[in-house]
């Protein structure tokens, strides 16, 4: 058995600074963004729960980093049964609600099992293709993968939770491409998703055969993505735009963004926390912000590089597309690049359950990280031996 | 060559660096090159300029009773964007604003519009129940309503201001450029909710100024009441009166009959809101008679005490004149035909005055021509010139019929008359802010040696039988009677309809009040001496004490 003191010294501890540092701007940035509503109970209502979410998060951590991930991959059925139950009793209770509901509250906090259910993919999947071989049944490999994340991602979908299902659309195909699947996989994948979408949007309604009426796109379209808004459509982005613009180099200084704290910028503290940055802190703030992902993500690429399994690798580079996608999605749609989806902003935006889930994907990646480092200490310790 | 996995890391990872150089430019991009627009639209989104009504100034009473006042009320609105129930909204809001529920609703679920009035100018206690239902989005303005606190007194005179607190009749449009004073300007920081956070800067307005009328509040109520006893007595359709001091042309009262309700000026109807002594002209039959008098006077083609042959009827122009009563042949001098209100007495003096020298003398008058009182919208009235005379005119005109003419410019010229000659503008100004109104200085219109034969000719009509109902007890009267027929529509006259008109001035030797009465239709039997003369005769008696006027 290592020895504890072992394994610590062993945490890569430049992801570790980094995580905690996107967390500590997360929340000082909720505080600044809530703590003048007249209607919470304490200024620090947001902070506090986040606070509490963040501590969860570690637990969770703590927990992934100190198991054998590879131990994990027995589980995978578990967990793909594990997520459908989930996100099927959410979806039960959001239909006796009579509305779209996302989570399943636990009193003192709304587990959002689409969250997790991210991590659990990016394991179950990564599992799945480190045991198949490469060069045999290659095109049920890729069928299966696709069967098993498309499943999961419909579900997510319709619950309605667009932004998830794109993060998990993402992630499958990510681990697909490290895994090595054969890029003619992709352009099948590519030409069949592109002509399906062109068939029901374009195609179909210039033939004269309405697959949907425009005004029922209008209504999928809100109906997926309560945001979108197609009276007052653009106002949430304009108002984004301005706080960020307004920010300037060194910004307004914290507390002091005047659409931020009018309430002039929608969702401030969740969705929409970038252009918080970006107006009180300016584009340094908003560049020191970027400067913490770049961190987290070098270090996921060399955790994914450094591991000693496909497995690890598979997880670590899972994990590593999955915050790229979502902090690119994000800001994207703050600053008018992307359309606005309602994906938060890893370890900043306000939000427990995806709080939870990246805490928990960092616990693995540290996982991961120490077994490749225990690996090589066992190879120089050998080697030492052999002399 | 992707078949490691490490390299497919980097591929990914570099098109993810691809991405992330593309938000940083971006973020650069609205931070640097974009950042004065957007900058300039935060700030324009959360400055908000405000203008400041300026408090509009009271109207007084000669004697500093309130006539016209602004009151604060509240103004309710809301942002109908940022209303999350507008169905509630509605139900909570509509007992409360006595406004229908379906109408609030459409207003409130009108997404396009960022700003809708609810309510405007309620009782703030109104505002303060609506404030308490805590409903956001909704807001409050001050504004002030122009309250007129004696009702229907004066209400024509003083008239009206608008919804935005303008001026828009009567003394309130004349007196606007004083009474609205000046704005001012106030930059605010709002919210989202557009609740104002903090204030950035003020700019001061300024109250608008006091007014101090000539009005009398209790001779006008005196007067509009003895007009409203003397119109239900009669049945007359309406009645007007004019009490002035003829040394000053201070305007003590102007009543008009019906009223209007001050309060409630745009539900009165046209004919009702109009100060109708300014504004409406009447054929003013006999007491026109004193303008011909003064005319021969004045030529020299009548001199006091002589005498003229009076046939009991005159032809002229195919037209028969005969006086008001029967008579025989007689031999009367002016006074007697003024005393008597003898039409072929008044067209025989004329036709020795000749159509354009009388002409000349009406216009002296100052009819045909606007008095230049202090009151918005005066008519000249028609004074035919001589070349259109027709034959007949020179049996018409000089005894009040085919000439009309305001009731204040009958007053004012018999308050040159009772002035010694001199005539003085007719004014209902007292003072602006303190300043006395400028007068001009009068004009004198006839000499004061007619002035004097015409005040003992007016004394004796009502010493003697002309008008013994306008005599007031312990005063010396001296006025003229008038029933003039009222003309149709279709140039001709009926029979039956007239108006009455008594104008007179006391003490008559030294006169200081003048009080004029015009019954407008005052039925079978009515007319100057038996309807406006008892009117006539209370208001003055009523205005003598009030101004304590000595005999």
């Amino acid at each position: 058995m290592v020895e504890i003191r072992t394994y610590i010294r062993h945490f890569d501890y430049a992801l570790l600074s980094a995580v905690f540092g996107l967390i500590g701007l997360g929340l000082l940035m909720i505080y600044s963004a809530t703590h003048a509503d007249p209607d919470l109970p304490s200024p620090f209502y947001y902070v506090r729960v986040q606070g509490i979410a963040t501590f969860i998060g570690v637990m969770f951590m703590a927990v992934a980093a100190f198991i054998d991930f590879r131990n994990l991959g027995r589980f995978r059925v578990h967990l793909y049964v594990g997520i459908l139950a989930m996100i099927l009793l959410v979806m039960a209770l959001g239909t006796t609600a009579m509305g779209g509901q996302r989570w399943i509250s636990l009193g003192f906090f709304n587990l959002q099992p689409s969250e997790l259910a991210k991590v659990g993919m990016i394991l179950l999947l990564s599992s799945y293709l480190a045991e198949r071989q490469r060069g045999e049944l290659e095109a049920q490999t890729t069928l299966t993968v696709l069967g098993l994340a498309g499943v999961v991602v419909l579900l997510v979908f319709f619950q309605p939770d667009m932004g998830t299902a794109l993060v998990l659309t993402a992630v499958t195909l990510a681990l697909l491409f490290l895994y090595g699947t054969r890029l003619a996989h992709f352009a099948v994948i590519g030409a069949l998703g592109t002509a399906a979408m062109f068939l029901v949007f374009k195609v179909l309604p210039a033939a004269g055969v309405h697959v949907f009426h425009s005004y029922q796109v209008d209504r999928l379209l809100v109906f997926i993505n309560p945001d979108y808004d197609p009276g007052g459509s653009g106002y949430h982005l304009l108002q984004s735009k301005i706080a960020i613009g307004s920010g300037m180099m060194t910004g307004k200084g914290l507390y002091e963004g005047t659409q931020t704290q009018l309430n002039f910028l929608p969702e401030h503290h969740t969705d929409f926390i970038f252009s918080v940055i970006g107006e009180e802190l300016g584009f340094v703030g908003a560049a020191l912000l970027l400067a913490l992902y770049v961190i987290v993500v070098w270090r996921a690429l060399r955790i994914a590089m450094i591991s000693d399994s496909l497995f690890g690798s598979l997880v670590a580079g899972g994990i590593l597309s999955m915050l790229l996608f979502q902090v690119f999605v994000n800001i994207g749609m703050t600053i008018g690049i992307m359309p606005i989806t309602g994906i938060p902003l890893p370890f900043v935006s306000y939000g427990g359950s995806s709080m939870v889930a990246n805490l928990l994907a960092v616990g693995l990646l540290e996982s991961i990280h120490v077994r490749s480092r225990l690996l090589g200490d066992r190879r120089y310790m050998r080697a030492q031996n052999a002399d | 060559m992707f078949g490691n996995p490490d390299r497919r890391i980097r591929v990914i990872l570099f098109s993810f660096i691809i991405l992330f150089a593309l938000v940083a430019a971006r973020a650069v991009f609205l931070q640097t090159v974009s950042a004065d627009v957007l900058a300039e639209m935060a700030a324009e989104q959360h400055v908000q300029q405000v203008d400041l009504p300026a408090r509009r100034g009271t109207i007084f009473d000669r004697n500093g009773t309130e006539l016209a006042v602004g009151q604060e009320m509240k103004t309710i609105f809301a942002n109908p964007q940022q209303i999350d129930d507008p169905l509630a909204a509605a139900a909570q809001l509509a007992p409360l604003l006595k406004v229908d529920q379906a109408e609030l609703l459409e207003k409130l679920s009108n997404r396009e519009s960022g700003f809708e009035y609810l309510a405007r100018k309620v009782q703030p206690e109104v505002a303060a129940e609506v404030e308490a239902l805590k409903i956001p989005s909704v807001g409050f303005l001050s504004e002030e309503q122009r309250v007129y606190p004696q009702g229907h007194l004066a209400a024509q005179v003083i008239g009206f201001a608008g919804t935005d607190n303008t001026g828009l009749a009567g003394m309130e449009l004349q007196l606007d450029g004083a009474l609205m004073g000046t704005g001012g300007r106030q930059r605010v920081v709002t919210d989202a909710g557009g609740n104002q956070i903090e204030m950035l800067s003020l700019e001061e307005g300024a109250r608008g100024k006091d007014v101090y009328l000539t009005i009398d509040n209790p001779i006008q109520y005196e007067a509009e009441k003895v007009l409203a006893e003397t119109v239900k007595k009669t049945g007359a359709k309406g009645a007007m009166a004019i009490v002035m001091d003829p040394r000053s042309g201070e305007i003590y009262a102007m009543a008009n009959v019906p009223t209007a309700n001050a309060n409630n000026f745009d539900s009165t109807p046209d004919e009702l809101r109009r100060n109708r002594t300014v504004t409406d002209t009447y054929e003013p039959g006999s007491v026109f008679k004193a303008v011909t008098a003064a005319a021969g006077l004045e030529d020299g083609a009548v001199a006091p005490g002589q005498t003229f042959y009076l046939p009991p009827a005159l032809e002229l122009g195919g037209y028969t004149i005969e006086d008001a009563y029967q008579r025989g042949a007689v031999d009367w001098d002016l006074g007697q035909i003024i005393e008597h209100s003898s039409n072929i007495g008044t067209v025989t003096v004329a036709m020795r005055v000749g159509a354009g020298r009388l002409n000349y003398w009406i216009h002296q008058f100052g009819f045909g021509r606007t008095t230049g009182i202090d009151f918005p919208g005066e008519v000249v009235g028609i004074v035919e010139p001589p070349e259109t005379w027709s034959e007949s005119s020179i049996g018409n005109i000089p005894i009040g019929q085919g000439i009309s003419v305001t009731p204040i410019q009958m007053a004012s010229a018999y308050a040159a008359i009772a002035n010694g000659g001199v005539a003085v503008t007719p004014h209902l100004v007292k003072s602006v802010d303190g300043e006395p109104a400028e007068l001009e200085p009068g004009t004198r219109v006839i000499s004061e040696a007619t002035a004097e034969h015409l005040a003992h000719y007016l004394g004796r009509v009502v010493d003697g039988e002309g008008a013994p109902l306008a005599r007031v007890e312990g005063y010396s009267v001296a006025g003229k009677t008038g029933t003039a027929q009222k003309p149709t529509p279709d140039g001709g006259y009926t029979d039956g309809i007239y108006i009455g008109t008594f104008v007179g001035y006391v003490p008559a030797g030294s006169p200081e009040l003048l009080v004029m009465v015009v019954v407008d239709e005052p039925g079978e039997g009515g007319g100057g001496a038996t309807v406006a003369a008892p009117a006539f005769q209370r208001i003055t008696e009523f205005s003598l004490r009030r101004l304590k006027i000595s005999p």
